[in-house]
Order: structure tokens, then C-alpha cells, then sequence
């Protein structure tokens, strides 16, 4: 359900990220066999790839936990993101695992960085998005 | 006010991070991520060259 409207969140700026000479790359905590489900649910036709290992949400210092995912404050975002028409799927990977969002390069550069307190916190995209470099002439 | 309990304040300036943040983005890097063929794909081929927006979601579901 959050996962949903996160990458409804990110879908809906991917002109403007494009517009920046940015792309977008989503990585989620389960198995390649995973994907097509999840582009299904999403209707989300971007880069997405899978790290079933967890290295690269444990490099990027991400929380992984059970205190986090039933934290207060999620239950809160639950009832709003159901309030805005976002339902819960199957889930597939691990649930634990919380998310983040990080602008970087070109090259080995940190634009942007967030990381997710519990589930359904949630970067300021529109932040992350000013992070890329400004748009080019048209 | 004794010395241990005085405050302590630190002025971190725009931009001070910004070597780790330089380690982060290296470490990440040198990772791999799989497509839906369970190929490795090199996560630092996406910024090498132009910026990314690099979103790591819960759980699919």
C-alpha cells in the first residue's frame, strides 16, 4: 500500500525528473520473479530492479526492523493512504525492510538523501526532484 | 555552569558532509541489482554519466 504510493509519487514526476536529464530507478527488497506482479499492480513502466540480499538498502544505512514497520505513525499513514484510495497487495519481499530515497550523481556525488523513520514515511519527492540539476533549455 | 554540563554546539556548515556522502554514493556503486531475468546490473552505471532519483521501496505488495 505505501509502496504503491510511493511509486504513484515517483510515476507522477517523471517528467519533470526526465525534463532535469535525470532518470529514475526503483529498487525493492524481493526476487526478480517479483516484478511483473508489482509492475502489474503499479501500472508503473520505469526502471525497476530487486535486491533480495537487503546490501544495497544495508549500504545505504536504510532501518530494517519490526518496531519500524509498527510504529504508530504507520498505522496513522495507513488509514490516510487507504483515505486516498491506495490498497494493500500480496506482499512480497521483506516487510521489514524500510525504504529511502537518494539523488546522486553524475558521478559519486550525494544530491539528495532520505530515509525512511517507519513504513509510510516518506521522502519529500518534490525535494528530491529540485535536487537534480536544473532543466535545460527546451 | 559546570563544564560537563555545558552545551555544546556545533555549526555544521552546507556541505559537510559531503565527503561521506561522496564514500556513500562509491559504496553503493560497486553493488549489483537484478533485473526480471535475474541478470546483475551495476548500480552505479545509472549515475556515472547523468543523475539518478534512486528509490529503494518496502516491499512489493
Amino acid at each position: 500500500m505505501f509502496c504503491r504510493q510511493q511509486v504513484a509519487g515517483l510515476a507522477a514526476r517523471l517528467p519533470e525528473i526526465a525534463r532535469r536529464g535525470g532518470t529514475l530507478v526503483v529498487v525493492g527488497p524481493a526476487k526478480p520473479e517479483h516484478i511483473a506482479s508489482f509492475r502489474q499492480a503499479t501500472g508503473f513502466a520505469g526502471a525497476v530492479f530487486v535486491d533480495p540480499s537487503l546490501r544495497t538498502f544495508r549500504t545505504a544505512g536504510l532501518a530494517h526492523g519490526w518496531a519500524e514497520t509498527f510504529d504508530p505513525r504507520a498505522m496513522l499513514k495507513g488509514v490516510q493512504a487507504l483515505a486516498q484510495g491506495f490498497r494493500q497487495g500480496p506482499r512480497q519481499g521483506d516487510v521489514a525492510q524500510q525504504g529511502g530515497a537518494f539523488v546522486l550523481g553524475p558521478g559519486n556525488r550525494v544530491r539528495y538523501e532520505w530515509r525512511d523513520r517507519f513504513a509510510g514515511d516518506s521522502a519529500d519527492l518534490d525535494a528530491a526532484v529540485t535536487a537534480l540539476p536544473p532543466a535545460t533549455s527546451p | 555552569m559546570s563544564p560537563s554540563r555545558a552545551a555544546i554546539l556545533v555549526r555544521i556548515e552546507p556541505g559537510y558532509n559531503a565527503g561521506m556522502d561522496d564514500l556513500l554514493a562509491a559504496a553503493l556503486a560497486q553493488l549489483t541489482v537484478l533485473d526480471e531475468k535475474s541478470q546483475a546490473v551495476r548500480l552505479g552505471d545509472f549515475w556515472a554519466t547523468r543523475p539518478v532519483v534512486l528509490a529503494f521501496v518496502r516491499h512489493f505488495g
